[in-house]
């Protein structure tokens, strides 16, 4: 029995000792790579301070950046497919609305990247000085491009929400508890960073689309005028730098800085600021920075969000921000938003005005039956995505101008033409010569309208402000005016040629051409019509520095008019002359902004804070009039914060508040 | 693994320790013990009536006894599984001994974690399915058998796609964000919830349930075990086996989008209401002026072709020539299966061999799935103290997968058409919606190539060693080594990448798996020197390394067909994207049992097991699991010995620690995004990446403590026979990923944030109505009633909602959280509902609109505003699975019929979020209009609140009662078929599915909500053949 015993002993110690090696539970990390491991490699920080950039490209040249900078103003009604029509008739709640892209603020998903951004730029401010290989002007450079950044996405978040949380360091533990730091508080830090970055940045210039000294200066003219108008004149007190100082004066000075040093100058054709050309924002010259697009397409991809899914896999940002998302990869939208139904021409025209969808497509003369390639003539009018409608208020500040101001022709689209080729051989239209559509800024009862419908007749399609068969706006008062929305029931010609929906003023309509496309995609496919091209997007202009310059004068009794008339110089039709004349006012310069900066993702901004957006809204978009109050000047914080924070509070500056009203 | 476990079997009844037999003569007596076959039974017990004396066969099944009184003495052989047999000695100094297999009632074996115990000493709560019932399914995974047929578990086939998972639950949901899913067991080794084992190979299938069972398992146990144990070789005749199906799968409960002229007049009905709306707006005019017959069908259906079509909308209306897309797609599709096996064997080698073919073609086409099997299970003795054996199986599947086109199939128009009149395919057929690809592009040839290819081999070999009596040693090597290749090409003008027009697509992953299991066990049986005690014990220790390994390369190609070289020519790439994997897992584990019998009436089992894991961060690697249970068997006490109907009853208890090991490898280090993000900057493109994981390193395992009752009963000689079981679980440790404010830029960290709890009861009844000698039949029934709650969050939080699903303490684990819908709102109902509510709450202001026509939000706190406040908890766990398995018996006729009923619980019916106004078809929904304003779903006239409110209506109670199976068999007389020397010809048909009825029309709700693969109908004819 105990040889047994021992045997049963001997088996069992076999069993235990079989495998007590401790390295069998070590874990090993062969792919998923960890930050102390890569930032300390100059690989790895090179492409820490691009991933620094990288959020710039979720707000600039995409649907819902756009949407949030510009709808909900006095600028634009929302067209037949808008996604965010929300914004436009502030019915925007709170709700995280996540991967919806039928209409969605994108509020959630911006909160996620901003702050995703400046953790990105915290870690690189953290890791830049530890790297011991790079040199000391490189570092210097890099910091300041973090600085810049982290200033750059704050002062979005403190514009749209208010208060925010301001971080100083990489998250590296997580707590359930976040506070909002005041508005003045955040504008201290920003301000902070923006002279920390031209400290750094001393020597730089613009030669890529790095952010370089004058580019922190021109931005922060605007940073300064913003905190002037919004927060008030002497308003920052945490940064002493700026304690006690006239805001004003300060932008004032900084935007003079940004005209009087050669980093940027003007084209004598406003046209070529916007030709495709001269999209690079290194090569244009009104241009002081902007967001580079790559004409890689597949290297646009923007980072996954870091909200995962029930599985734990990172989602992807809704294809508002994304647009055409990561399988395809990324690139700049602004083509398609302000685009009308213009090939969308049913019965009359579709004959000869199809939007061609390849490089090789033809349509024959169905009368000289010659075979046109008209590619080349359509591919700038893009696909109509109908996202757009400029108000009322905006087309007629055009048609002040027109004639007299290059502004007029270089933005506004009021002509569609048909290939060359193709004239006379239109079903509906057989006296068709080089026009198609015609978007006449008049009242279609007037005697200049009804002229033209007549002879209109079998040649083109004219749609008119108000009034008559096919009407762009259901008012001529700016206050009422709405984009028509139902099928024409006037048929002038009594041949049916006008009655499509598609007529209606909120799918053809006067559009915004600044940011179509001239040249055929450079993507891999070679398309006639993308749905995402490589244009940069400018984000700092010479013109704003000059309007910077003129509201700063404005408010501290220099010389706004001759300011202003320097940009009206510039962009007046040779020979005519387009000077204003005072007295200057708050509105002389929002509408002077409107034309020189229209779709360029500031306007929302430009009203609140300068405390005009109810009374414009109400002025100018009946759209938007109804519902907005005061309150909207803040956008609601994303409901997923509110749940998820453990200090959530019913009163404002206690504990993690929404704001008001929502 | 019956060999490792000894059982102490003695005579029943009163033993008076002071009465001794006289001295008597002692003689030696020995022989063998053999099985019905013929095959030796090692580890059989061999008692003298009456005493504690005894002995145990040797790995021959040979026995030597010195027997006190050889005259009188009596002996008592006994093994598990097998019915005891007395012999009188009667001077005779050779017994040798044929044991009749046990396989039904009480003495039936079952396996539990790391062997087999007899069900009248079992402790647990265990189920068991055995090879009858599991080749009564046709189905690719034969763990489909086991739906209805097992109280507690919960077997939902979600898709009709060829070789679709199964989602199997058992005993409710425990875990959140943590897979549900059983550990299931092939011969003791880990292989997966997808069986690919011929059905006929399986010997049978034990499903552990309580903790006692499943804590032996540790980290892996707490959702419960499955067990299948293959079919082994026994000596005596080889029998050859030959089991075939054919089944003809067709499409069943397809939703249905609106067709023809349904979809004209939801056109009309949307103009209507627009026109309406002007006339309210201007104030000239009432919701339903505009009849319906003043909107003339030329007013909303376009008269001019448009985008190149060859029609255009009103051709199609005058022809009446409308396309049901779905009808389009749809195909019937075939299985074919194939299995022979071969099993036999001498006393020293045993053997089964098989081979198995199976061809399943799903309702799309080009939805197929092939597989073949090998498997060989061999076991050897040599001498009397080892024996050798393996288990090896070899799979290879090729599967041909279609994307999902029914989406695409749903929302296109019915007013296009797919061809033109020369028969080719039209790329965008609808007029309205110029991006909607055509569905059947995927149907052209080339267009669309997607096959996965996994071979797989899943083997153990094992040496087991009985160094001294009674004491068993056994090591099992496994090797589980799984390749996989997905090869994808998608033509430029296929469903998925027409309309984003980047080009052809190809993306091929390669993928290996390599599984080493290294496990040890060591079992002693004693009984303590007396008649009255039975202990065994168990020490074991396991290893287990898994490493995974991928690569993946993807990217567009130029716009052109590349049929022939599909997605194996990767040059095509223009910019191929790189994707690989590595992870690693390993696990140690000790673990060790007792089970204790007393005057075999008394049970206990106890267990504990330590496992260690490298997923878990330093200092929190272990975890440990013990279990303890009891069980008495009632009827074997002497106050119940008269009750002459009681043939079984016993009470048993259990509680125990079980884990779920779902920490994934490295979430307790924070990591970087996978994938670069670049920015171009001085022309250079950089790569960068940013930290993207939280890694927490406070992680530990979940763990589920559980108690349990059960109560096994037979009467009237089993004529009525069962169990009920009770249970309460406690989850805690629950990991999930808990809701950061996304300002700290992790907007969800992996953390063990709660708890949950859950009961329920389980009633297994198998009730033999009729029993005569030709005609016989009998229901099995099986239900089970549970219930789960949240019961803690971490930090204080009530709620961790992330969108509509997510948690709430106090409701069930499984829920949606989201709006409630009262229809729609009528004419002129706002009015009165806002006048109402200004007269409850004065003076404040209302925040709601209520457009007629729009969905009705239920404002549950009354506050004047559709807020968060106002959310429902929807429960989407059922509260009862019932099954019910008939089988009537006619002489060689059998009729079976299986009906299964899954009742309560809610689903999310894609179908309702077919509303889409974006000129894309609508599900055949009941819309608004003003003669039909009870209807559940908006006008079509405008989509106020839908995208943001449309959710609430997605909803449906997803209760179901389901004919599964009804099945006719007839097995062929033997008086025929044994003249041409065949042992046994049974032939079968199966109706299945076809009987389903539940609240949602057209729509089975097993799918659970999705509107992708329908599940088919099938119809079975099978035979099987023993030679």
């Amino acid at each position: 029995m105990k040889a047994n015993l021992y045997k049963i002993l001997m088996f069992s110690a076999l069993l235990v000792g079989a495998s007590s090696c401790e390295d069998f539970l070590e874990e090993e990390n062969k792919v998923g790579q960890t930050d102390d491991y890569l930032y300390k490699t100059t690989t790895g920080l090179d492409g820490l301070v691009a991933s620094c950039y990288a959020y710039t490209r979720t707000w600039y040249g995409k649907e819902a950046g756009l949407g949030l900078s510009e709808m909900g103003s006095d600028l634009f009604y929302s067209g037949f497919d808008n996604k965010q029509k929300t914004l436009n008739s502030y019915g925007l709640t709170a709700e995280s609305l996540d991967g919806n892209a039928s209409d969605n603020p994108c509020l959630d998903q911006y909160w996620e990247a901003y702050f995703a951004a400046v953790n990105v730029c915290n870690t690189a401010l953290e890791y830049i000085p530890q790297n011991t290989l790079l040199s000391d002007a490189k570092k210097s450079q890099y910091m300041g491009e973090a600085h810049f950044l982290r200033a750059f996405y704050y002062w979005h978040m403190v514009n749209i929400w208010g208060p925010v949380p301001y971080y100083t360091s990489s998250v590296q533990s997580v707590s359930t508890d976040a506070t909002r730091d005041t508005e003045e508080f955040v504008y201290s830090n920003i301000l902070a960073d923006l002279d920390a970055a031209a400290i750094e940045l001393k020597e730089s210039t613009k030669k890529s689309s790095r952010v370089h000294y004058w580019a922190v200066r021109a931005f922060k003219a605007r940073v300064l005028l913003y905190a002037a108008s919004w927060l008030g004149p002497n308003s920052i007190t945490t940064n002493s730098s700026y304690a006690g100082k006239n805001l004003y004066e300060q932008a004032q000075i900084e935007s003079k800085a940004v005209i009087d040093s050669d980093i940027a100058s003007f084209y004598d054709n406003y046209s070529d600021v916007w030709t495709m050309t001269n999209e690079d924002v290194v090569t244009n010259k009104e241009s002081i920075w902007g967001v580079n697009y790559s004409s890689n397409f597949t290297l646009n991809v923007l980072p996954y969000r870091i909200k995962i899914n029930s599985n734990g896999d990172p989602l992807d940002f809704v294809n508002l921000i994304s647009r055409t998302g990561r399988s395809t990869g990324g690139g700049n939208a602004m083509l398609l938003m302000f685009v009308p139904k213009w090939n969308n021409a049913g019965k009359d025209l579709s004959d000869v005005f199809v939007r061609v969808t390849s490089l090789t497509q033809t349509i024959k003369n169905s009368v000289t039956n010659a075979v046109v390639s008209p590619g080349s003539t359509y591919s700038r009018y893009g696909r109509g995505f109908t996202r757009y409608v400029p108000t009322l208020y905006l087309v007629n500040l055009f048609n002040q101008v027109k004639g007299i101001d290059q502004r007029y022709d270089v933005t506004i689209r009021d002509v569609y033409t048909i290939a060359p080729g193709l004239e006379g051989s239109s079903k509906f239209y057989p006296l068709m010569q080089d026009t198609a559509l015609y978007f006449m800024a008049v009242d279609g009862n007037s005697v200049e309208a009804k002229a033209q419908m007549a002879h209109a007749k079998n040649r083109y399609r004219i749609h008119t402000l108000t009034g008559g068969s096919l009407p762009l706006y259901t008012s001529s008062d700016p206050a009422l005016a709405l984009p028509t929305s139902s099928m024409p029931t006037e048929d002038p010609y009594g041949d049916k040629r006008y009655k499509d929906v598609a007529y209606a003023g909120n799918q053809s309509f006067i559009s915004i051409k600044k940011f179509e496309t001239d040249v055929y995609s450079r993507s891999n496919n070679d398309k006639v019509t993308p749905e995402i091209y490589d244009r940069d997007v400018m984000v700092l202009r010479l013109s704003e520095m000059y309007l910077i310059k003129a509201e700063a004068e404005l408010a501290t009794g220099g010389d706004a008019l001759a300011t202003l008339n320097v940009l009206r110089d510039k962009r007046a039709i040779a020979g005519k002359d387009n000077k204003l004349v005072g007295p200057v006012t708050l509105s002389t310069i929002l509408d002077e902004r409107a034309l020189e900066l229209c779709g360029e993702q500031q306007r929302w901004f430009d009203l609140k804070r300068t405390k005009t957006l109810v009374s414009r809204v109400k002025a100018y978009n009946a759209q938007a009039s109804a519902k907005i109050q005061d309150f909207h000047m803040y956008r609601p914080i994303p409901q997923a914060q509110m749940d998820a924070v453990t200090n959530k509070s019913t009163v404002a500056g206690q504990g993690f508040w929404q704001n008001d009203q929502y | 693994m019956r060999q490792l476990i000894k059982q102490c079997f003695a005579v029943l009844g009163f033993m008076m320790f002071g009465v001794l037999a006289m001295a008597q003569q002692t003689q030696t007596v020995k022989g063998k013990v053999l099985d019905a076959t013929g095959a030796p039974i090692p580890g059989a017990n061999v008692m003298i009536q009456g005493t504690t004396t005894g002995t145990i066969t040797d790995m021959d099944g040979n026995y030597v006894l010195e027997v006190p009184d050889a005259q009188n003495a009596v002996l008592v052989f006994s093994f598990i599984g097998f019915q005891n047999q007395t012999v009188p000695v009667s001077n005779k100094t050779t017994i040798n001994s044929v044991l009749k297999d046990d396989t039904i009632g009480l003495d039936e074996v079952v396996a539990i974690g790391y062997g087999v115990v007899k069900k009248r000493d079992l402790t647990g709560a265990v189920s068991s399915v055995k090879s009858d019932d599991i080749t009564k399914t046709a189905s690719s995974n034969a763990m489909s058998s086991m739906q209805a047929r097992v109280p507690g578990i919960d077997i939902q086939q979600a898709s009709g796609e060829a070789g679709s998972k199964l989602n199997i639950n058992l005993r409710g949901n425990r875990s959140i964000s943590a897979s549900n899913d059983p550990l299931i067991l092939v011969d003791g080794v880990e292989y997966g919830s997808t069986l690919d084992l011929n059905p006929s190979d399986i010997e049978s299938m034990e499903v552990l349930k309580d903790a006692s069972s499943t804590a032996i398992y540790g980290t892996k146990g707490a959702n419960g075990v499955i067990i299948i144990t293959t079919k082994r070789g026994k000596a005596g005749k080889t029998v050859v086996t030959v089991n075939s199906y054919l089944s003809s799968n067709q499409p069943t409960h397809v939703p249905q989008v609106m067709y023809g002229l349904t979809e004209v007049n939801r056109r009309i009905n949307a103009e209507r209401y627009k026109r309406d709306a002007i006339l309210v707006k201007a104030g000239t005019g009432n919701w339903g002026d505009t009849k319906f017959d003043a909107v003339p069908v030329t007013d909303v259906l376009g008269g001019s072709a448009v985008n190149n079509l060859p029609y255009s909308e009103m051709d199609i209306y005058n022809e009446g020539s409308y396309t049901n897309w779905a009808d389009q797609i749809l195909q019937n599709g075939l299985t074919q299966n194939y299995e022979v096996s071969v099993s036999g064997g001498s006393e020293s080698t045993n053997f089964n061999l098989s081979v198995g073919a199976m061809f399943e073609e799903g309702l799309l086409r080009n939805d197929k799935l092939d597989r073949y099997n090998v498997k060989s299970n061999i076991d050897h003795k040599m001498g009397k103290a080892f024996k050798v054996g393996t288990s090896l199986l070899y799979t290879y599947k090729s599967h041909d997968k279609r994307t999902n086109v029914f989406g695409q199939a749903l929302k296109m128009t019915s007013i296009a058409h797919p061809y033109d009149e020369s028969g080719n395919i039209i790329l965008k057929p609808s007029p309205t919606y110029e991006a909607h690809a055509n569905p059947l592009l995927d149907e052209v040839d080339g267009n669309f190539q997607h096959n996965v290819e996994t071979p797989r081999f899943f083997g153990n070999g094992y040496l087991e060693i009985i160094p001294v009596k009674n004491l068993f040693f056994k090591s099992m090597i496994a090797l589980d080594r799984m390749e996989m290749r997905d090869g994808l090409y998608q033509d430029f003008q296929s469903v998925g990448k027409l309309q984003a027009a980047t080009g052809s697509y190809i993306s091929v992953e390669n993928q290996t798996q390599t599984k080493y299991t290294w496990e040890n066990t060591l079992n002693y049986t004693t009984d303590l020197g007396t008649i009255n005690h039975s202990l065994t014990g168990l020490l074991g220790h396991s290893m287990i390394q898994d490493v995974l390994e991928s690569r993946t390369i993807s990217g567009n190609t130029a716009a052109e067909h590349f049929y022939e070289s599909s997605f194996y020519d990767l040059n095509n790439i223009k910019t191929p994207v790189l994707d690989k994997e590595y992870v690693k897992k390993s696990m140690l584990s000790y673990f060790m049992r007792l089970n204790y019998k007393f005057m075999d009436k008394y049970l206990l089992t106890a267990s504990l097991r330590a496992d260690g894991s490298s997923v878990l961060a330093k200092g929190k690697k272990w975890g440990y699991f013990p279990s303890v249970a009891a069980a008495w068997r009632v009827n074997e006490e002497s106050f119940l010995t008269d009750i002459v109907w009681l043939d079984n009853l016993k009470l048993r208890t259990s509680w125990g620690i079980s884990g779920n090991a779902a920490v994934n490898p490295y979430e307790t280090v924070t990591t970087l995004s996978d994938f670069p993000v670049y920015y171009n900057l001085d022309g250079v493109e950089y790569a960068g990446k940013i930290p993207s994981k939280y890694g927490n390193d406070q992680l530990t395992w979940e763990k589920t403590s559980s108690l349990n009752f059960g109560l096994d009963f037979g009467v009237w000689s089993n004529r009525l026979s069962g169990s009920v079981d009770v249970y309460f679980s406690n989850t805690y440790d629950l990991l999930y990923y808990k809701s950061i404010p996304a300002s700290q830029t992790y907007p969800q960290i992996l953390d063990n944030i709660g708890e949950t709890k859950a009961s329920g009861v389980e009633i297994a009844l198998n009730t033999l109505i009729l029993n005569n000698t030709d005609f016989k039949w009998d229901i099995n029934w099986s239900a089970s009633f549970s219930q789960d709650e949240i019961t803690k969050l971490s930090g204080g939080l009530t709620k961790n909602i992330n969108g509509t699903i997510g948690q709430v303490v106090g409701e069930p684990v499984n829920i949606y959280y989201n709006y409630e819908a009262d229809g729609c709102w009528g004419i002129g109902e706002f009015d009165t509902y806002k006048a109402a509510w200004l007269e409850r709450h004065p003076g404040e202001t209302m925040a709601m609109t209520g457009d007629p026509g729009t969905i009705k939000i239920i404002d549950a706190n009354d506050n004047g505003k559709i807020d968060d406040d106002d959310k429902k908890v929807y429960n989407r766990s059922p509260k009862a699975v019932v099954g019910m398995n008939n089988t009537f018996t006619y002489k060689n006729l059998s009729l079976s019929v299986l009906v299964y009923a899954r009742l309560g619980g809610y689903i999310a019916y894609d179908f309702n979020g077919l509303v889409t106004y974006d000129s894309s078809n609508w599900g055949d929904v009941d819309y608004w209009t003003p003669e039909n304003q009870g209807a559940k779903f908006p006008t079509p006239g405008v989509n106020t609140n839908w995208s943001t409110y449309g959710g609430a209506a997605l909803y449906e109670d997803a209760s179901y009662l389901k004919v599964k199976d009804i099945t006719l068999a007839y097995n062929l007389p033997q008086s025929l078929i044994s003249k041409v020397g065949i042992g046994r010809v049974k032939v079968y048909g199966s109706v299945k599915n076809y009987f389903t009825f539940s609240n949602i029309d057209n729509y089975d709700p097993e799918r659970g909500g999705a509107i992708t693969f329908p599940l088919a109908k099938q119809l079975v004819c099978g035979i099987n053949v023993e030679f």
